[in-house]
């Protein structure tokens, strides 16, 4: 169309009165259907050319003026892509399932955007046109489409539900694994590690007593355990099957701010948390009173030539289900280490102490003995 | 009610009926045109609110070190209330209450809804549930920034997300029961409009006007209606037993309880509402598409049974939301499966949109570039939903920004787009006037390419993990994983200052176009429903005078071969044509008899 031809528009229109109502002031119909396809694809592009840069480059251009606290740690690999690294088997199978999805439905985006791009220019409005065709559908099309992508979608179910049964299901034997206990608090981690004698002890979520840096915590350890509870780090070693279970924990809050005894408090129930780890693409709640379990496997991809080295290393846990005040804060440290250099972080070695073959089961809140204080409501 | 002052005084002047005063006619009215825009306007200025709400917690997003004061508490109240806000008193409302009463009466050839008491009561509950939702601005005496945060920080307002999972909305302060008490409120209302609707539907159609001709925005509201009538006491039973736990000291979901039983619940109502938020659009864009591709819609039936597999379906899936709560892995895929189903017609219902345009005669008017848009958009929002099905793909974006640019993709980028299409194809019904083409065209470009700057990139940033309800990626204490996902934050934060401005072109051409539009004269879309082939603009109290329309075909005949027009309202009588009474097919039992003018 041609810059004059639009000109003469409204005017024809006027004489001979039809089309009134669809008189297009600002825009003709190409130029609005070109944009329609530029706005996603501009996005696309422009996510493609951001993650062409390297860490390093990602680090040291931070515009927004936090380059001094940037700290990847490791998570992300060299000439990182969207995704953080993936550093177990069962990350990999996520990540290909994600890319495989990925392609799958980048394909019909832009079959079906360019079939809508191509129809609106095709068939737009121009000057002189009355007509268009008449039809109420079509029998075959409609089985042609709805059959073509129920298979689609059956085919990723099926392939996608192998991944899903290999990490849900076939959870090793406790007895051949390292456990750890997982806390979560309003807003803080603790990793519970049974410690040289091999025992988990008890654990009663209601009862106040001290993580290994002293802080105040509400697990049920006696003071004569050898548990290692380590706050706000997650240490494990790699090649090793870890079963983690799930606990919320309820918070012990001073009572009384302003009063006189700063010893009293007030515990609260324990809240939702969830487990995120990024670089295991691992993700389960902490319900309160249901502990869960969630094991993985830290490996190497061999396929691509990748070695022990390329896994071990500090990552981060955050908390990925609404919690409070704080929820944002409620990050942990993530470290991977070999397996001779475990005692050094942990303080016992696994390897030569007796493992645990079980988690004790949780004491429920119901099972909570009478109260002994007042501010212990 | 300034808003609806703004309709021109002459309706109700084309029948013989007294002049009512101006609170009958305005504002307590019982006319469910009347009603509808009761709900449109109140439903804009909540939308103003809680696009505030939404710039507001973008910013601090974005620039964390500046706006400290957002972090916290504060910026859990921020989305919390956001999302209330916009799914209960925005979408829903605006989608049943306004379009679903503005439209069916006039689209099935009644007088008015078949309670039209209960029609307003529906309506005036709703401010009032508005009120409590944000009791605690009166209750603390907010009037500055400082009297508000300590408001928020003497537990004011609900900030437990708009899912409110307890055991956290359990312990919470007492904004939260503020909030179920909102919720049980406005779930009444929508219980109230949903039973209208469905006893309108199946009751009050005017003669011939058989289910196979109701148009489709027609049918999506009644198929939404059923979903309301459903889903909605579920909820309401969970807002309840929450408020037990709360104040009466029961267990339902701590301690001896079962938290997970509110997820179930509450999922069991909110994944059906999912729909609620878009079955209606998906009608709104169908009868737009048709009507300025000048077609009859591709595959009316298997639109119509979609709506109803979508809806059937809708109520088996809800466990999706769940897949990360530690469920069991069988229930998982059980799960998936039906997600992967229900993805299904909604793949057929875009085909059926191309297949519309296809061959048309496509004119871009305002309504119908908002349509396409809900189409185009609708397409991604489907396909990043297939993401999320797969579970094992799920464990790794639940719960982040991926999730938050799907879901407002589908209630954006859907929704909205046809509430914004809707707004300028029934304007002349509603203040006989046409809504400006400029302005009109002005404000979708912009939308638009805001929009899509907006949430576009959140699915990049949610890829890499970003989890969603955090207060700052950067700064003291916070995730080092994503910092370098900071420079995104500020492009969307900008992009939703934009796309926020853009509202302004909006509001500005209502108000313009309300009061100095071009008049709307006949037929102003050429189309073939009854609002515009049988009514004046805007239409009368009691809409079609002296007699009820009768109705002889289905509302998409466009170009039909038997008429030299390229339109053939469902009212025009041709040669052949038998009177439904002839036929022995009516339309609703009570239709057709003169039924008296409705009360004002």
């Amino acid at each position: 169309m041609s810059s004059m031809k639009r000109e003469q528009e409204p005017a024809s229109r006027r004489r001979n009165g039809r089309g009134r109502a669809f008189s297009s002031p600002i825009l003709g119909a190409p130029i609005l259907s070109v944009l329609w396809a530029l706005v996603p694809v501009a996005a696309l592009l422009m996510s493609a050319v951001a993650y062409a840069q390297d860490d390093a480059a990602a680090k040291t251009e931070s515009a927004a003026g936090h380059a001094e606290k940037l700290d990847l740690g490791d998570t992300y690999a060299e000439g990182s892509t969207i995704m953080p690294k993936a550093i177990s088997h069962h990350a990999r199978d996520i990540d290909r399932l994600f890319w495989g999805i990925f392609w799958l439905t980048g394909i019909t985006f832009v079959i079906v955007e360019g079939l809508l791009v191509y129809i609106l220019i095709k068939y737009r409005h121009r000057e002189g046109k009355t007509k268009a065709d008449h039809f109420h559908g079509s029998h075959k099309l409609e089985v042609f489409w709805t059959v073509g992508t129920a298979l689609i979608l059956i085919t990723i179910a099926i392939v996608q539900n192998d991944t899903w049964s290999q990490m849900k299901k076939d959870v090793p034997d406790t007895k051949d694994a390292l456990l750890i206990r997982c806390y979560g608090e309003q807003f803080y981690w603790y990793f519970n590690y049974p410690g040289a004698d091999g025992k988990f002890e008890d654990a009663k979520p209601w009862q106040q007593n001290q993580a290994n840096d002293g802080t105040k915590i509400g697990l049920g350890f006696r003071e004569a355990s050898n548990d290692v509870t380590l706050p706000g780090k997650l240490v494990v070693p790699a090649g090793v099957d870890v079963i983690i279970e799930l606990n919320s924990m309820g918070k012990y809050v001073e009572a009384d701010p302003d009063g006189d005894d700063p010893n009293a408090f007030q515990w609260t129930h324990p809240v939702l948390h969830s487990l995120f780890i990024p670089v295991l693409r691992l993700k389960q709640d902490l319900v309160p009173y249901n502990p869960g379990l969630y094991w993985f496997k830290v490996e190497p991809n061999a396929d691509n030539g990748e070695t022990w080295a390329d896994v071990i290393g500090d990552y981060e846990i955050a908390c990925a289900e609404l919690c409070g005040e704080g929820h944002s804060l409620m990050r942990a440290d993530f470290k991977v280490v070999a397996p001779e250099d475990f005692a050094k972080e942990v303080g016992y070695d696994y390897r030569t102490s007796p493992r645990p073959t079980e988690f004790p089961p949780m004491i429920h809140i119901r099972d909570r003995p009478p109260v002994e204080s007042e501010d212990d409501e | 009610m300034t808003t609806t002052a703004s309709t021109p005084a002459d309706t109700g002047e084309h029948h013989e009926h007294h002049k009512p005063s101006f609170w009958a006619q305005y504002v307590f009215s019982m006319d469910h045109k009347v009603i509808g825009m009761q709900f449109l306007f109140t439903s804009l200025i909540m939308m103003a609110v809680g696009g505030g709400l939404a710039v507001a917690l973008r910013l601090r997003l974005a620039f964390p070190d500046m706006l400290p004061s957002l972090g916290g508490e504060t910026y859990n109240v921020l989305f919390t209330m956001h999302a209330s806000i916009m799914i209960f008193f925005v979408i829903i409302p605006i989608l049943v209450g306004a379009f679903g009463n503005f439209v069916i009466p006039l689209h099935i050839g009644a007088r008015d809804m078949a309670f039209p008491f209960m029609n307003g009561l529906s309506y005036w509950v709703m401010p009032a549930a508005g009120i409590i939702m944000l009791l605690g601005l009166t209750l603390e005496g907010v009037h500055n920034m400082d009297s508000l945060n300590s408001a928020i920080a003497a537990g004011a307002f609900a900030s437990g997300g708009w899912t409110s999972y307890p055991t956290l909305s359990s312990i919470a302060k007492y904004g939260q029961s503020l909030w179920c008490i909102s919720l049980i409120i406005v779930g009444a209302s929508s219980i109230m409009g949903a039973v209208n609707y469905v006893t309108t539907i199946v009751k009050m159609r005017a003669p011939g006007m058989t289910f196979g001709r109701m148009s489709l925005t027609v049918w999506s509201i009644f198929i939404t209606a059923i979903l309301v009538l459903f889903g909605t006491p579920v909820l309401t039973s969970a807002l309840i037993m929450l408020l037990l736990d709360r104040h009466a000291g029961t267990a339902f979901f701590s301690s001896d309880g079962q938290p997970l039983l509110y997820q179930h619940l509450f999922w069991f109502y909110s994944h059906p509402a999912v729909y609620i938020m878009i079955l209606p659009g998906m009608g709104m864009a169908s009868d737009i598409i048709s009507t300025f591709a000048r077609k009859p819609i591709f595959g009316y039936k298997a639109m119509a049974y979609a709506m109803a597999a979508i809806a059937g379906l809708g109520f088996i899936v809800w466990g999706h939301h769940m897949f990360q709560s530690g469920m069991n892995p069988t229930l998982g895929t059980y799960f998936m499966i039906a997600t992967m189903f229900i993805a299904l017609p909604s793949a057929v219902k875009s085909f059926n949109w191309l297949g519309t345009l296809w061959g048309g005669n496509i004119h871009f008017t305002t309504p119908m570039l908002h349509a396409l848009a809900f189409v185009a958009m609708f397409v991604i929002g489907g396909l990043s939903g297939i993401f999320m099905a797969a579970t094992p793909v799920d464990i790794h974006i639940h719960d982040t920004y991926f999730i938050v640019a799907h879901i407002h993709y589908v209630v954006f980028g859907g929704t909205l787009f046809a509430v914004f299409g809707g707004i300028a194809y029934w304007f002349p019904k509603m203040f006989g006037r046409k809504m400006n083409e400029s302005m009109g065209k002005a404000h979708f470009i912009l939308t638009f390419i805001a929009f899509n700057c907006t949430f576009f990139p959140m699915h990049i940033v949610g890829a890499s993990g970003l989890p969603r309800r955090y207060a700052a990626y950067v700064g003291d204490g916070a995730t080092t994983t994503w910092a370098h996902m900071q420079d995104w934050q500020v492009f969307m934060s900008i992009s939703a200052v934009v796309l926020m401005l853009a509202q302004a072109i909006l509001i500005i051409n209502i108000i313009y176009s309300a009061k100095k539009g071009e008049k709307a004269e006949g037929n102003v879309w050429k189309a073939n429903t009854l609002e515009f082939t049988d009514t004046p603009n805007p239409p009368p109290h009691g809409n079609f005078w002296p007699e009820l329309p009768v109705v002889y075909r289905g509302p998409y005949e466009y170009n039909s071969p038997l008429v030299e027009e390229d339109y053939l309202p469902q009212t025009r009588k041709l040669e052949g044509d038998k009177h439904p009474e002839e036929e022995g097919a009516t339309g609703g039992e009570t239709a057709g008899d003169g039924s008296p003018a409705p009360a004002h």
